[in-house]
């Protein structure tokens, strides 16, 4: 069992979220970050969408009822076990009794801390993602105690994993264009290109929302609601795009204009405020035109 | 009569937006693809006239699942499994009194009272739930109810508030802003996050709405 002690800003439970629920309207949710939990579950050798704690800007303290065997991935943030210095990306080793504490990392916004077994909270349609905007579980608080699981898959091989790049400037975005850039002026869509935007500060779980050069439609009539997806580069009508992340509406309103590489989503949903992003857009494998248009032409 | 999907688009790189020309066909579609699926696909999530179709890099590609897609015969008649397993109308008491009613019978050319009475006139179906979770899509009503949404959002509208969209109802689960033109509020409470899955109507479901009048 590991008692929970101090949860900073936010600190929930996220393994790789749900699927096939869209319909109700609850969308993927999981860990903002994905490649960050799945290599911390990979270093201690758990199935990769094993459940994991995410911290939100450090300041968790963990007390450990059990021995256990721990990585910490993500946002790099000082890790105490029992008051010593822990190593970040490299499994770490617990003893019972032991006190676990993510102190403010110096970059990034989350952290991910696996344990050897998984977190075995009670699973809500097929995950133990909190989604606090479908009102599915909540946040952890001081005082919660939370079960240690048989999740692990593996002995844990690796020692340490190289730590993810983040760059001193302006961070590099891959995304696909479209389904909906047609909506956009020629000029929205190479200052989209060419220009840097900055990640706003009211930026969570649902979405990141970017201010910079503001991007002109084309087209100004309604769009029928369609439905989303994590990564999607969503613009309402002032024109400053949103990144929809983890717990994003299951449908949006306002055409999307890009949708982010998987990758690029992960980085994305690490920006603190003030973060300054690029975008380099691929173009769509696929452009079916509508077939009775394509008999016409 | 069966028809073909339309637009096709990616999505990014692991998924496909498909479009269709009316929201009866995109359920048709989806129930489908869900009945049927095509290798690789993972799930399909509902729009209005679009069908998000999400699959795995690594067992299909973009190309060979549109092709998929493309050759579907869609049946607009057969609305899948969850359709038919949702048998029975329910019934949906609505206060009929939204402040957006006088614009609403502007827009139609009907009073306010036949505006009411069309409302009630028609079965609608459940589309799905979608934007906030607990927000309801409905189709089917009377034709001559196709308001435009508001100009202007309202930053606030009741709880359980009834909102039409072109042909849609729409029924807010909670307090928040909106732009559908609001013609009443429903009388009892639609959407318990506690409750599992947290919709007392179903995808699928037939709906009738009833004045409380």
């Amino acid at each position: 069992m590991i008692e929970v002690q101090a949860t900073g800003s936010l600190t929930s439970v996220q393994d790789l979220g749900r699927v096939g629920y869209a319909s109700w309207g609850i969308a993927g949710g999981g860990a903002a970050d994905r490649g960050s939990l799945r290599l911390a579950n990979r270093l201690v050798g758990n199935g990769e969408g094993s459940a994991a704690f995410e911290v939100l800007l450090g300041g968790a303290a963990l007390l450990f009822r059990q021995a256990a065997l721990i990585a910490v991935t993500g946002a790099p943030t000082p890790l105490l076990i029992d008051g010593a210095h822990g190593s970040c990306d490299s499994p770490q080793r617990v003893p019972a009794g032991a006190v676990v504490e993510l102190l403010p990392p110096s970059q990034q916004l989350r952290s991910y801390l696996a344990v050897r077994g998984g977190l075995a909270t009670e699973p809500i349609l097929g995950s133990r993602s909190v989604d606090e905007r479908a009102g599915l579980g909540r946040p952890l608080r001081v005082g919660d105690v939370v079960a240690v699981g048989s999740d692990a898959v593996a002995a844990p091989l690796v020692d340490v994993a190289p730590r993810r790049a983040w760059p001193r400037g302006a961070l590099a975005l891959r995304a696909v264009r479209g389904p909906r850039d047609d909506w956009f002026t020629a000029a929205s869509l190479a200052r989209f290109e060419s220009e840097p935007y900055i990640v706003d500060a009211a930026s969570d779980r649902v979405g990141v929302r970017l201010s910079g050069p503001p991007l002109d439609r084309r087209v100004q009539r309604e769009l029928l609601s369609e439905p989303t997806l994590r990564g999607a580069v969503e613009v309402p009508p002032d024109g400053m795009p949103i990144i929809f992340a983890a717990d994003h509406p299951t449908t949006c309103g306002y055409p999307v204009l890009a949708v982010l590489e998987p990758e690029s989503a992960d980085l994305a949903a690490q920006c603190r405020p003030g973060q300054s992003v690029t975008f380099t857009l691929s173009r769509p494998r696929i452009r079916v035109p509508a077939q009775s248009e394509g008999a016409r032409s | 009569m069966t028809q073909r999907a339309g637009s096709i688009r990616s999505y990014g790189s692991t998924a496909l937006l498909v479009e269709t020309d009316s929201a009866v066909t995109a359920v048709a579609l989806r129930a489908r693809l869900d009945a049927q699926p095509p290798r690789g696909v993972i799930e399909t999530m509902p729009g209005l006239h679009t069908v998000l179709v999400r699959f795995d890099p690594a067992v299909t590609d973009a190309e060979r699942l549109a092709a998929a897609v493309s050759s579907i015969e869609i049946d607009p008649d057969d609305l899948g499994a969850a359709a038919a397993e949702v048998q029975d109308e329910v019934s949906v008491r609505v206060d009929y009194s939204g402040a957006d009613l006088a614009d609403v019978a502007e827009h139609s050319g009907l009073t306010v009272e036949q505006v009411i009475d069309a409302h009630q006139a028609r079965s609608y179906r459940v589309l799905f739930i979608g934007m906030a979770p607990g927000f309801y899509f409905l189709a089917g009503g009377d034709p001559r109810l196709n308001p435009p949404r508001r100009s202007s959002p309202r930053t606030s509208v009741p709880k359980g508030a009834v909102g039409l969209a072109g042909e849609l109802t729409g029924i807010y689960p909670r307090s928040g802003p909106g732009g559908w033109q609001l013609i009443g509020t429903v009388v009892d409470d639609l959407w318990d996050p506690t409750r599992l899955p947290a919709a007392l109507l179903a995808p699928g479901t037939s709906v009738r709405f009833t004045s409380t009048g």
